[in-house]
């Protein structure tokens, strides 16, 4: 399985242009809205207008502008599942599933839509009409459809964004399955972070048309490579700094001087995310700072605290942290001034 | 008024401008139908200025006069011009002929269902074609299982439209297809003369005639609308 | 209450309207109202009249004191019509006695105004260069395939040649190729255009076309002569006025454009 794009489209004002490369892993792709993720599963697709360069799928090639090669969407043997799942409301669940299975005999037809539906616990509902089915349930028979006709890639389009959120947990346990056994390439378009990394194995990060990195998803959030793309990642403390050497960096904008484990050679900004900041008993630790807090938040699980660092100038608050509920109780009695700690392994050194 | 009416009915008065009218409108419908639905889908799909210009020109019959429309189709098709000639030549008369009075009113109704038909087309959702596309089927099949159903309530209004402007034609047809009693003589030119000759009760009883047939398509209309929707309703009562 | 949307929209209104409430409005001449410009005369005349009595108007106006005349055409019946509803007309001139007899009957005539003032005849005519048709009995061949005249109920010439068709028994023969035309114009541009292969006009109509050729003169006693009777419409406001205009068309200068344009003119 070996899937390489190198594309450029065009939108109006709007440039994509980006690179490509997986072996059958399951691709996220991140980033904001706007920033051209719909358009590169559409460009992928065929069902882009103005697309140049090349996509080449199992040696198979779908688009080679040097070629004059651009195949039409039906072609491609691409399954798309669109954000709004688009499935034809005048047909039946089991037509829509049968829809791209045009050139089979129909007794061949029936017994494979018949499987898939079984699989995907859809059964009971081919009778149905769309509009007669939950959002879990739609999003299943897109799904289906799109991968009953065996494609080489599947597009997936914010799959989960159109759903209620307590019924996220349960289809994205579906959908780890059925990603789990195809066999070909997945590219998973979200602007959420933890979808992503639950469900892919390689980030894409995607920012104005441009890609920013491109790596296992460990590699992304572990060691971002730009402020952007920590800050796409989620991260959200982040300090302008300066390499004093010896694994020494200082952190301006929060007056201190930190050690870092990750090896560097340029230093020009720091960053941790809030769930890393840990809370330390005593001053005087490696990479502990005084601070107070200024303001806290709560999730239904989670509490974030704002605190403000001694150290650094200006009022307001430079640092947010997450813990759990049971941490809270434990901090929240304790008497001012509290340390933070920034572990060494935790802090992202980065060269922009 | 009404009983030396029926009386004059019974007693077999011409009433061919209905028969005349029901069949030019029945198939100037069916002809643009077709042909405004296709026109709309191949424009539909078509970006640019050029496209725009042909636009212009598809709705060309529906802003100039009905009179003018019948005059620049005599010019066109009548015997001293090249067209005309060469079909004079082949032994075909279209001026003063049946077909004349379709061509008459297809023309002036094109515009009219070409246009409900381009908004009827573009309202369907373009993810369910582009997710149709990607599964594999033609331009055609999805023109055919997509497109046209979904656009379905759309067209048909524009095809009552059709029929009732069709029905309604005057000048365009008058020119072209000329008053023959019996063969081109269609309401709205039975009106027409009868007015003239100062024939208040025929204009009358051809008025109340054209207006019956219109409420009764119009009727028809509204009937299978409100079934459809209660075909809807049904299904989705069963959830 | 009267924001400034609502004023501008009322005068906008009244501005648009107004006209409606002037002389060229809802209430043109009301009656009573003595009308104290330059004399006028509205004359309403058949449209075969058209082109000879703009052309004696031209001389009309060149004479000093002359009245101002409006000319307004249109098929005599339907003319006949919009006069027995009021329409504010001096001077009627039919293409035929009907119109005005039905005029006269109903008292709408000026007593003692009525004359005829000129005379024209009916011809059969044929897109020019076409050779099969050089009598009425022609009509009958094959190869005409239409005839148009101007439908009979409406159209004085169309019933005039109904009448001579019926007086010389080709009338059910050659029912089946009519087309009827709303006006006489009609009919000849479907002759000149070659898409009808004879149409019945006046003289004066086929000798205005260098687009169809006379093929035959419908003969004179089959059909009742053709004559334009005019008169002043009673309750006409501007009567002198009309009667000077009247006067003038049987002039020796009128009756020579007349003749000049293929009418006749009657004895003096």
């Amino acid at each position: 399985m070996e899937f390489q794009a190198e594309i450029e489209a065009q939108r109006g004002a709007f440039a994509l242009a980006l690179r490509l490369e997986t072996r059958g892993e399951r691709v996220g792709i991140l980033g904001e809205s706007g920033a051209g993720k719909t358009m590169t599963l559409r460009a992928i697709a065929g069902l882009e207008r103005s697309v140049r360069g090349r996509i080449v799928v199992n040696g198979r090639a779908l688009l080679d502008s040097s070629r004059g090669v651009a195949l039409p969407a039906r072609e491609r043997r691409v399954g798309l599942v669109f954000q709004s799942y688009a499935l034809f409301p005048h047909r039946t669940v089991a037509e829509n599933v049968a829809f791209g299975l045009e050139r089979m005999n129909s007794a061949e037809r029936e017994t494979l839509v018949r499987g898939f539906l079984g699989r995907m616990r859809l059964e009971d509902l081919a009778g149905r009409y769309p509009r007669q089915l939950s959002g879990g349930q739609q999003q299943r028979v897109a799904l289906a459809r799109a991968l009953v006709t065996d494609p080489e890639i599947l597009l997936l389009d914010e799959p989960l964004s159109a759903l209620d959120f307590h019924l996220r947990g349960l289809v994205e346990k579906d959908l780890l399955d059925t990603l789990a056994e195809f066999r070909g390439v997945a590219l998973y378009v979200s602007h959420s972070l933890e979808e992503v990394y639950r469900l892919c194995d390689v980030i894409l990060v995607l920012a104005r048309g441009r890609a920013l990195a491109f790596g296992p998803k460990e590699e992304i959030f572990l060691h971002p490579p730009s402020l952007e793309v920590a800050r796409l990642t989620g991260c959200k403390n982040f300090s302008r700094a300066r390499a004093l050497g010896e694994g020494v960096v200082e952190a301006l904008d929060w007056g201190a001087r930190l050690r870092v484990a990750q090896r560097h050679t340029e230093a020009r900004h720091l960053a941790i995310r809030a769930n890393h900041v840990t809370f330390a008993d005593a001053p005087g630790g490696e990479n502990v700072l005084p601070c107070s807090l200024v303001e806290s938040t709560e999730t239904p699980f989670r509490r974030t605290l704002y605190l403000r660092l001694d150290t650094a100038e200006g009022n307001g608050w430079h640092l947010q942290a997450e813990i759990l509920k049971d941490r809270w109780e434990e901090l929240k009695g304790r008497p001012a001034p509290w340390y933070v700690r920034l572990d060494p392994e935790r802090v992202f050194v980065m060269a922009e | 008024m009404w009983f030396y009416d029926a009386r004059e009915i019974a007693h077999g008065m011409d009433l061919s401008p209905i028969r005349i009218s029901l069949e030019t409108s029945v198939a100037a419908t069916a002809v643009v139908t077709l042909a405004g639905t296709l026109a709309a889908r191949w424009r539909i799909r078509r970006r640019g200025v050029v496209y725009e210009l042909v636009d212009g020109f598809f709705l060309l019959p529906l802003v100039l006069p009905p009179t003018v429309v019948g005059f620049l189709l005599l010019l066109m098709f009548g015997r001293a011009s090249v067209l005309g000639g060469i079909l004079y030549s082949l032994g075909a008369r279209l001026v003063f002929s049946w077909p004349a009075t379709v061509v008459a009113a297809a023309v002036t109704t094109f515009p009219l269902m070409y246009m409900t038909a381009r908004a009827a087309l573009e309202q369907v959702d373009a993810p369910m074609v582009e997710a149709a596309r990607t599964l594999g089927a033609s331009e055609a099949r999805v023109f055919r299982e997509i497109l046209l159903p979904l656009a379905w309530p759309g067209l048909a209004a524009g095809m009552v439209l059709t029929f009732a402007r069709a029905l309604g034609d005057f000048g365009a047809t008058l020119i072209l297809a000329g008053n023959i009693p019996g063969k081109t003589q269609t309401l709205p030119i039975a009106i027409f003369f009868a007015v003239e000759a100062g024939d208040t009760r025929e204009a009358v009883r051809w008025s109340l005639v054209t207006v019956a047939i219109s409420l009764a398509a119009l009727g028809a209309l509204n009937l299978w609308t409100r079934h459809r929707k209660g075909l809807a309703m049904r299904v989705v009562e069963q959830e | 209450m009267w924001n400034h949307r609502a004023r501008l929209f009322v005068s906008l209104a009244l501005i648009v309207l107004s006209p409606m409430a002037g002389p060229r409005g809802l209430f043109p001449l009301r009656a009573g109202t003595p009308q104290v410009k330059h004399p006028q005369v509205t004359v309403a005349a058949a449209i075969s009249l058209k082109g000879v009595l703009e052309g004696i108007g031209n001389l009309y106006g060149r004479r000093k004191g002359s009245p101002e005349v409006t000319l307004i055409f249109g098929a005599s019946g339907i003319l006949e019509k919009q006069i027995e509803q009021g329409a504010p007309v001096d001077v009627f001139i039919s293409a035929a006695p009907a119109q005005m007899d039905a005029l006269e009957k109903a008292n709408l005539l000026l007593k003692g105004t009525r004359r005829d003032i000129a005379g024209n005849r009916l011809v059969l005519v044929t897109p020019r260069g076409a050779t099969a048709v050089h009598t009425l009995e022609d009509l009958k061949k094959p190869e005409v395939r239409t005839i148009a005249m101007g439908e009979p109920r409406s159209v004085p010439a169309g019933q005039y040649a109904a009448e001579a068709l019926r007086t010389l028994g080709l009338l059910d023969a050659l029912q089946p190729k009519f087309v009827y035309a709303q006006d006489v114009r009609a009919v000849l541009t479907y002759v000149a255009g070659g898409d009808a292969d004879a149409g019945f006009v006046y003289e004066t109509d086929a000798e205005s076309s260098d687009k169809v050729t006379i093929a035959a003169a419908v003969p004179a006693g089959s059909y009742t002569p053709v004559v334009y009777p005019a008169a002043v419409v009673h309750g006409s406001q501007n009567a002198a006025a009309a009667k000077h205009y009247l006067e003038y068309l049987s002039s020796v200068e009128a009756r020579a454009v007349f003749e000049k344009c293929g009418f006749t003119t009657p004895a003096r």
